[in-house]
């Protein structure tokens, strides 16, 4: 099923919601996100952003609703068919890193490729290295590197096969001040750079300001927090 | 009731362990109970069996003092005058003891020929006590127990007989001799069966007038056993040998002395590959919940308590484990029992009936045996537990940290393996191999504790990603002291598992070298009935002279004991020569070219070497039955797999005209001429033995016939042995099978991110199935290694020590080739299924967790 015309969103939800506990975290969302647009979803811990993310990325199933990846409805999918369509089209970036600590940087890059079935790209990895500020740490583990660089190495790592979507989780809730603001730049230059739609989630109203649209998840209720001309937002 | 607070805690940190790992427990537990199982099992049952047959000495020797045995076969009457006309004897008590063809039973029986009068005071047990029985009808003055007609059956032998038979018949050659059942001897041992009757009518009967079996001796109050053998053995030495009963029962229990003791190496391999797994799950768990303890120290706990702890846990396993196997033992002991006989099919002991009762001391000491294996596969990790810094610990991913003592692992291993090498000099104890068992053990740790230098050497962190195999590889290069321990069990066990194979391998073709070489002849005959005790002349010189025949051999073979603490020797007298003794013989050692002067050459088996200390150039004297004696000179040592406690070749012709000595011949071997097929020859000696009154007592068997049946027998008895090769092989596999899932189980947030990025359950397990694959190669090939190196010892140590024989090396490569892909084909299939559910788990889920 693909919603839009010609050119189907990146991203859609459709009447998309989640109960967890008894509790409907938030009303069914619908939104339809392009490619190059960014998006934040902020709210304070235990609001739900985290698990809405985890619905667009398809790591979690929607009580109600249809999650829509460039057109394809992936409740039609199994997890096998979620896994390969996951592989090319969203990138993820966590809070905690989640880097592997056996391989160095620049073979934590790799990976994608190695899932994919395909040898690893290393010129690319090695660009993509350098774009997020890590070229000198190529070979370096991961318990060698510190948390804001290993956040960069994530962020290469979530971009190394050119995923039109990158879903990011609180990717600076464990970094100082500094060190947030960097990987942010890297992040938002990185999907700039190769027309990546972005969503983040985060508690930081700071660090939300820095994409173009903004949700706020309080009280299972999603408003919009600023109002511009290409809304993604449709409802409820 | 109100458990202490430390109890309460150890338990309830003990269940969290068993909750994270429930299966490595059970299986390590399990393990444990085998080989507590195992070990107690053979303990009981050969228990069992030295009782019984040490009950049966104590029975027949009742309450004599010593007994005068015969050399070989019998003692002349004439000695009993002797005896009795010593002052310190009281009574001298003749006795006749020899098994019987019997119509309607299938095996030979023990048949006893006693002397009333004098039996009463010394084996009183044996007397018979009659029993009216209709149609028999007394003479006046008839005494029963005197009459030559009678005969006493033992209660186990009346219930063979059918109900209402009241006579016996004896078959001896072609003579049939009618017994009349006159009453039972109901103070014989519960399963014995025997025959009892006045000794006169045995020997009239019997054909043995004028001789006996042994004279059992009463002696006067005050005399001792010892001094009445100092001042008097030598006086009978040409006649035999003055032994206490209980010198009998050590030469019983040294029978099966050696076999007993490979058994229980069986069951100590079980013990050990139970210890390992321990170990393996202790020291991963310790590794594993290092923040577990790191939190425990922080909130004020010991150091010295938290070892306790691991201890405990361990003990748990091996209390559990060794109650599990004592009841498993105890049964499996009864069973066997019940079903196979006490010698587990062996041939040592003759099949006797009976439950077999469990001491307090024996449970406890073999159930110890399972609680000592745990405390030592506990130790190491318990020793680690609270090394690394506090700090250290409470942070996430630690589990290799926590093992880098292990980096230094293998130079305790090149010591253990120095020592395991310096203990092949320790001379045996007994038959007992110790050096060679010590050997294996400290091998084993050794080489366990090399694994992971070779896991290092082998597992390189790749330089480059290009293949998922480069990502298995980089994984298991990241941890190679977790995966050392891990593989710890199933190297164990597979190393184990390789030498029992490749021993028994070698065996099988040494034996069958061996058979084809000691089996020149085309045709073999041997007399299959009880009744015939020999190849008459007559019939030898027919068989001979029979138009076609090229050659034909005769022997007999007859035991003597030459030393009393030992199993009696055979002797063997079969028409041969220096020269074909060189060709014929499976000859292990130099030879000499002649014996000396008046001397008859002799050549002993491998076995006289060890026990007696015979080489090629010894001198030996034969004490034979009448005072015969043959000097000797052994010519040379040969191979023999038959008679494993001992046997000396004499040339037949030789001995009979020096000596005047010859055996009663019961084996043939003939060599039909070129042109003559072998069904023709067997027809004509048919027919010769028709006429010599032999038809149908004869056997006629071709080598390969021989060799066949000698093989199924080999393989018959190490059935058991391969049984728990294969037990083996499955605990092992258990063993890697839990391990691995164990750890990957612990990567579940690493699964979890591989899912989120994209890889499906299939590519994972594929990647886990990758590393299983590669890791239980390595695993394989260090067992192979270690495996091969206690082959050696097995061959080349334990086996001359236990069973004074030598085998040649065979390497089954072929067989050790599949057990190397079964293996890890199977480690690699066993973790994959392990993990099939587990990792279709929600993926959001296992990623809330913390990242370790």
């Amino acid at each position: 099923m693909t919603l839009g015309g010609a050119t189907p969103a990146t991203l859609a939800l459709a009447g998309v919601s989640k109960t967890l506990g008894g509790v409907k975290l938030f009303p069914e969302v619908n939104l339809q996100l392009q490619s190059g647009q960014s998006l934040a979803v902020i709210g304070e811990s235990g609001s739900g952003k985290s698990t809405l993310l985890h619905l667009m990325a398809g790591l979690d199933r929607a009580d109600t609703g249809e999650v829509f990846w460039a057109g394809t409805a992936i409740h039609t999918l199994n997890n096998n068919q979620i896994a390969a369509k996951r592989l090319r089209h969203v990138g993820l970036v966590f809070q905690a890193y989640y880097l592997m600590p056996h391989l160095t940087a620049q073979q934590n890059v790799e990976l994608p490729f190695l899932l994919a079935g395909e040898k690893p790209n290393t010129a690319r990895c090695l660009q993509l290295l350098e774009q997020v500020g890590m070229a000198h740490k190529t070979g370096s583990f991961p318990r060698e590197m510190s948390g804001g660089e290993q956040q960069r190495v994530a962020i290469a790592r979530a971009l190394a096969l050119n995923p039109p979507l990158i879903l990011a989780d609180e990717p600076t809730g464990n970094l100082d001040e500094d060190n947030a603001e960097r990987v942010l730049q890297v992040l938002l230059a990185a999907c700039s750079a190769q027309d990546s739609a972005l969503v983040m989630v985060t508690h930081s109203v700071k660090a939300a300001s820095h994409l173009n649209h903004k949700l706020n998840l309080a009280d299972h209720h999603l408003t919009e927090r600023t109002q511009t001309q290409s809304n993604p937002v449709a409802g409820p | 009731m109100r458990l202490p607070p430390t109890l309460t805690l150890k338990l309830q940190l003990f269940a969290g362990a068993l909750r994270d790992q429930p299966v490595k427990w059970l299986i390590a537990t399990l393990s444990i109970s085998v080989g507590v199982g195992l070990g107690l099992a053979v303990h009981l049952i050969h228990k069992q069996a030295l009782e019984q047959f040490n009950n049966g000495v104590r029975q027949f020797s009742g309450q004599a003092d010593l007994q005068l045995l015969p050399h070989s076969t019998l003692l002349p009457e004439s000695v009993l005058d002797t005896l009795s006309a010593l002052p310190e004897v009281a009574v001298a008590s003749p006795v006749i003891d020899m098994t019987v063809a019997v119509q309607g039973l299938e095996k030979p029986l023990r048949w006893l020929g006693l002397d009333v009068f004098t039996a009463a005071a010394v084996t009183p047990n044996f007397i018979g006590q009659s029993e009216t029985k209709p149609g028999y009808e007394a003479q006046q003055g008839d005494i029963p127990l005197l009459n030559n007609s009678n005969v006493f059956v033992s209660p186990a032998l009346k219930e063979q007989l059918p109900a209402g038979q009241n006579t016996l018949t004896t078959l001896a050659g072609n003579k049939t001799l009618h017994w009349h059942l006159a009453g039972s001897v109901p103070a014989a041992g519960a399963g014995q069966l025997i025959a009892v009757a006045d000794i006169a009518a045995v020997q009239w009967k019997l054909g043995t007038l004028g001789q006996i079996s042994r004279v059992d001796l009463k002696l006067r109050e005050g005399v001792s056993p010892t001094t009445f053998q100092a001042r008097h053995g030598a006086k009978f030495a040409e006649l035999g040998r003055l032994e206490t009963p209980n010198e009998q029962g050590t030469r019983g229990a040294s029978v099966s002395q050696a076999y007993r003791a490979n058994l229980s190496i069986l069951a100590m391999v079980a013990l050990l590959t139970g210890g390992f797994l321990t170990f393996s799950t202790q020291m991963l768990a310790v590794a594993q919940r290092s923040r577990q303890w790191a939190l425990l120290a922080a909130l004020g706990a010991r150091a010295g308590s938290l070892r306790v702890q691991v201890l405990f846990e361990s003990m748990c396993c091996g209390v559990v484990g060794g109650m599990l196997g004592v009841a498993v033992g105890w049964g499996l002991a009864t069973a066997v029992v019940r079903y196979l006989g006490v010698d587990l099919g062996a041939g040592y002991f003759e099949s006797v009936q009976g439950s077999v009762p469990l001491a307090p001391i024996d449970a406890l000491l073999f159930g110890g045996f399972g609680v000592v294996a745990t405390l030592l596969g506990g130790l190491s990790p318990a020793l680690q537990t609270g090394q690394m810094a506090l700090h250290q610990r409470l942070r996430a991913g630690t589990e290799e940290a926590g093992l880098q003592f292990a980096n230094k692992a293998h130079w305790v291993g090149l010591l253990l393996g120095l020592v395991a090498v310096a203990c092949l000099w320790i001379p045996p104890y007994g038959n007992i191999p110790v050096g060679g068992y010590l050997a294996v053990a400290f091998g084993l740790f050794g080489g366990i504790a090399m694994i992971g230098l070779v896991v290092r050497a082998l597992i390189r962190q790749p330089a480059q990603l290009t293949k998922m195999a480069d990502l298995a590889r980089s994984r298991l290069a990241s941890t190679p002291n977790l995966l050392a321990v891990g593989l710890s069990g199933v190297v164990a066990s597979f190393a184990l598992v390789v030498a029992m194979h490749v021993m028994i391998y070698s065996f099988r073709f040494s034996l069958d070298n061996w058979l084809t070489q000691v089996l020149p002849a085309p045709l073999y005959v041997k007399l299959n009935s009880a009744t015939i005790p020999e190849f008459p002349d007559e019939f030898q010189d027919k068989i001979a002279a029979l138009p076609g025949v090229d050659l034909v051999e005769f022997w007999g073979q007859q035991s003597i004991v030459l030393d009393p603490k030992r199993p009696a020797v055979e002797l063997i007298a079969r028409p041969i020569s220096i020269e074909a003794a060189r060709q014929r013989l499976p000859m292990t050692g130099p030879t000499i070219d002649a014996p000396q002067a008046g001397t008859l050459p002799a050549w002993v088996s491998e076995p006289m070497t060890d026990l007696y200390g015979l080489k090629a150039g010894s001198q030996l004297e034969l004490q034979l039955d009448q005072g015969t004696r043959v000097p000797v000179t052994v010519m040379g040592v040969w191979r023999d797999y038959t008679r494993q406690h001992g046997a000396i070749l004499l040339p037949k012709v030789e001995l009979l005209q020096q000596f005047k000595v010859q055996f009663k011949d019961t084996q043939g071997a003939m060599w039909p001429q070129e042109n003559v097929a072998l069904k023709d020859m067997v027809q004509r000696i048919e027919q010769g033995a028709a006429t010599a009154a032999l038809a149908d007592k004869i056997d006629f068997a071709e080598p390969g016939e021989i060799r066949q049946l000698s093989l199924d027998i080999f393989d018959r008895s190490f059935a058991v042995t391969y049984l728990l090769e294969i037990a083996a092989v499955v605990i092992g596999l258990f063993g890697v099978g839990t391990t691995f899932s164990a750890m990957a189980l612990q990567r579940k947030r690493e699964f979890a991110l591989l899912g989120a990025m994209g890889a499906s359950p299939g590519w994972m397990l594929r990647l886990i199935a990758r590393e299983a694959f590669i890791a239980s190669t390595v695993a394989a090939l260090v067992g192979l290694i270690i495996g091969l190196a206690f082959a050696a010892i097995l061959i080349f140590v334990v086996n001359p020590q236990s069973f004074h024989w030598t085998m040649e090396w065979f390497t089954p490569w072929r067989d050790l080739f599949i057990m190397v892909v079964v293996l890890v084909a199977m480690s690699s299939a066993t973790v994959t299924l392990a993990l099939r559910s587990k990792l279709n788990t929600q993926l959001v889920e296992q990623l809330k967790e913390d990242w370790a």
